[in-house]
């Protein structure tokens, strides 16, 4: 076996080596060229909803076209950017931390990582065919999805069946990696978080994603061949399809950061040398959220109609979640504490996200309050919690884990002039977007609207302004990392920052093409 | 120790994805009524088949050198298999909280009902029930309105409407019941058909019939209830 990165001739060579291969790294850097492709595209879509929102008024897009691209915005960042970048993630760092030579299922995994630029043609394509793409809203809320759905929405439908089997392999193949494959000496508990927070991820995406694929199962008979599960007029129920995708929706959204507090639980510790605080009630707070997770889905749905007991339950429920999210970020602020502090790239994103998505989890607790959601549901005040969520939590954490990592993969340092102007960029823009959104949402401003009151317009401005600056600053990430793929930046060492612990840092960057063919030893202390 | 093939050969999965592909895409292609749907979904069938019985068949020796990591992936995979079953479990699940327990104000279907012995309940109060009708976009009349009703706990009891279809070809629709109080649902049974269907020929008046059951189930201090139906119609 070589250590050796293979060496195909021609174009042709090159075409078979990326698609047939079944090598962890390789597929991990599919996973990330993928999502952060999808990351722009989804992007300029949020751009062009911004510019039609920028002041009062028809500007860009026609109402029925708006629909089509917040829908499309929403499912390609979620399924397209957030989740395969994750994934990719997962593919590099999992082997390397557990000192396993590849992941379990090699086969499997480049199944996974190749359903998705597949799945997503087809979703795409949706925007070209006759009737116009998909327009109920990411959620796709049955009536909107079945009976008065788009031709477009069957092939939505099944891309969407691609993602889940991909979500579900890329699971397997990560709960088998983790438990049949560390280096020996590695107990469960020795395993980095970072592993763990796959391991608990990868056994959310096995529960829910078949359910998601159920539900547009069903969605697809009701539109093809009959049923009326969510058809009143046959006896059946459109709200039980609230029940349904929000059982896999709620799940889904700590798939989404439950990684994110693995990329920042090993970040913080490195540039605060120090080992993570309260390691083990970390790992326990992350199955904690996991199995909440499952009891907590119908606060999406209190103005929906239910009883009151239920919208109690579920009201406390909700709440109970920050008690293990409030752990992490204790113990996160806690390892800093004292620490000998450096404020490198990956660091300042770390912060920004550990300050940022304690705000949304703020909101998010606001929207909890069953009564007080009345008055919350479906405005502009749920867009901005969400974002804080995903926009100022996930995607800084994967600034933070890429500017992290990416001297490892690529043997060379990103320029660290530009990652600060990245951060402070992002980090201001994310605030001047963002944030707005929740006065926006208290003053009365519904989600989803192509146009509005004159009374939201300076709040929508400053918006419509932040988006774009956060889009600018994109660019400049952009940048830094092709010129540091390209072998522009300073060559790294293979520790590269000095007191990161783990196994990835033991081997050379950038790390070889195969690795830990043997296995490593691990010290006993860690 | 060891992953299930260092060097294992790359080629099916890609192929494996390309059969899915025409499957998605040729299915709904034949639904949309496209011509070579059909067949593009039939060949990608079979190729799937025959790619997932050639992966299968690779895959064995996997069992003999690492046995278990093959099984953990086959649990895991058994796993996804139950969760996608268990989303038809939620669906039922919702049912019969709504059914049976009148969550969302909604009935359930009652036949053979026993009717209570009518001495005993004189005493106990009645309910009055007012009915709340919403054609929908059912394109009919209402010609007359359903009563207000004085029912007593274990009484049947029918709602009754009559409809004007105005125009020349027929009209099918199915009526929705519900109740509010939803704390009242389980009180409320339907003696025939929870959702009952009707066809209103062209300019025809036509009187619908909602054989009910209030049940002695009634919750106390429930004077009175509302009992909303909702028209849907039937393309
Ligand atoms: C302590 C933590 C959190 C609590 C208590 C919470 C609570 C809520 C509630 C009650 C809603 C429903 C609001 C409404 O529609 O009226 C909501 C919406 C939402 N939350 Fe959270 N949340 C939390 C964290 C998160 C996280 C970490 C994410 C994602 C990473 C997230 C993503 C979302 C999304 C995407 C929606 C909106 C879905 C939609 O209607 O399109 N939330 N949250
Ligand atoms: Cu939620």
């Amino acid at each position: 076996m070589s250590h050796e990165h293979p060496s195909p001739n021609g174009i042709l060579g090159h075409i078979q080596r990326w698609v047939f291969t079944t090598n962890h790294k390789d597929i991990g850097t599919l996973y990330l060229i993928f999502g952060f492709s999808m990351f722009f595209i989804a992007g300029f879509m949020s751009l062009m909803i911004r510019a039609q929102l920028v002041q009062p008024g028809m500007q860009l897009l026609d109402p029925a076209t708006y629909n089509v691209v917040i829908t499309m915005h929403g499912l390609t960042m979620i399924f397209g950017a957030l989740m395969p970048i994750l994934a990719g993630f997962a593919n590099w760092q999992i082997p390397l931390a557990i000192g396993a030579p590849d992941m379990a299922f090699p086969r499997l995994n480049n199944w996974s990582f190749w359903l998705l630029p597949f799945a997503f043609t087809i979703a795409m394509s949706t925007l070209f065919v006759e009737g116009g793409g998909p327009n109920a809203g990411w959620t796709l809320y049955a009536p909107l999805s079945t009976n008065y759905g788009p031709p477009s929405m069957d092939y939505l439908i099944v891309s969407i069946h691609m993602l889940g089997i991909s979500s579900i392999l890329a699971a397997i193949n990560i709960i088998a990696t983790l438990l049949n494959c560390r280096t020996p000496g590695m107990s469960l508990m020795k395993m980095p978080i970072f592993a763990w927070s796959w391991m608990v991820t990868a056994f959310l995406l096995i529960a829910v994603m078949p359910v998601l694929a159920g539900t547009v199962t069903m969605m697809l008979t009701d539109r093809h061949f009959g049923t009326s599960f969510f058809n009143v007029a046959g006896g059946g129920d459109p709200l039980l399809f609230q029940h349904l995708f929000w059982f896999f929706g709620h799940p889904e959204v700590y798939i989404l950061i439950l990684p994110a507090f693995g990329i920042i639980s090993e970040i913080v510790p490195t540039f605060s040398r120090k080992p993570l605080f309260g390691r083990t009630s970390m790992i326990y707070a992350i199955i904690c959220i996991a199995v909440l997770s499952f009891v907590v889905w119908a606060h999406h749905m209190f103005t929906a109609g239910m009883l009151l007991s239920t919208m109690i339950f579920f009201m406390y429920t909700t709440m109970l979640v920050s008690v293990p999210t409030g752990i992490k970020v204790f113990n996160w602020v806690a390892t800093m504490y004292k620490g000998a502090l450096t404020f490198e790239t990956p660091m300042l994103f770390a912060i920004g996200f550990i300050s940022m998505f304690t705000l949304g989890g703020l909101t998010g607790l606001m929207l909890a309050i069953a009564p007080a959601d009345f008055q919350y549901q479906d405005t502009y005040f749920v867009v901005g919690h969400f974002h804080y969520a995903l926009v100022a939590g996930t995607l800084l954490s994967m600034f933070a884990g890429i500017y992290y990592w990416v001297p490892k993969w690529t043997g060379y340092y990103y320029s660290e002039r530009l990652g600060k102007l990245h951060f402070w960029l992002s980090l201001i823009s994310v605030n001047i977007t963002f944030m707005p959104m929740h006065f926006l949402g208290l003053a009365g401003m519904p989600r989803r609207i192509p146009d509005y009151g004159l009374q939201f317009a300076d709040f929508n401005a400053w918006c419509t302004l932040g988006a774009f600056m956060f889009g600018f600053a994109q660019l400049i990430f952009a940048y830094n990392m092709i010129q540091t793929m390209r072998g522009k930046g300073q060559k790294a060492s293979g520790q590269v920052w000095e007191a990161a612990q783990g196994l990835e840092w033991s081997v050379e960057s950038p790390a070889p093409y195969h690795t830990f063919t043997t296995p490593p030893q691990i010290k006993s202390e860690t | 120790m060891k992953t299930a093939s260092s060097t294992p050969s790359g080629h099916i999965p890609f192929f494996v994805t390309l059969a899915l592909v025409a499957v998605a895409v040729g299915g709904i292609g034949s639904l949309h009524g496209q011509t070579g749907g059909m067949w593009l979904f039939g060949a990608g069938l079979i190729s799937l088949v025959c790619l997932c019985l050639c992966w299968a068949h690779q895959s064995r020796a996997l069992f003999a050198s690492h046995p278990r990591l093959a099984y953990a992936g086959l649990a895991l995979f058994l796993l996804a298999l139950v969760m996608f079953l268990f989303s038809g479990i939620l669906e039922r699940g919702y049912d019969v909280a709504t059914r049976n327990f009148g969550v969302n104000g909604k009935i359930d279907d009652h036949i053979n009902l026993p009717v209570a012995d009518q001495s005993t309940l004189a005493a106990s109060h009645p309910v009055s029930i007012q009915t709340v009708l919403h054609l929908g976009k059912v394109p009919i009349t209402l010609v007359k309105a359903p009563q207000i009703l004085n029912v007593r706990p274990g009484q049947n009891f029918d709602l009754s409407f009559s409809v004007k279809n105005r125009h020349t070809v027929p009209i099918k629709f199915r009526v929705l019941v519900s109740v509010v109080p939803a704390t009242s649902a389980t009180a409320i049974k339907a003696r025939q058909m929870r959702y009952p269907m009707s066809t209103v020929l062209g300019h025809t008046t036509r009187t619908i019939t909602l054989p009910l059951h209030l049940t002695q189930e009634i919750p106390k201090h429930t004077p009175s209830l509302i009992i909303g139906l909702a028209l849907f119609q039937i393309p």
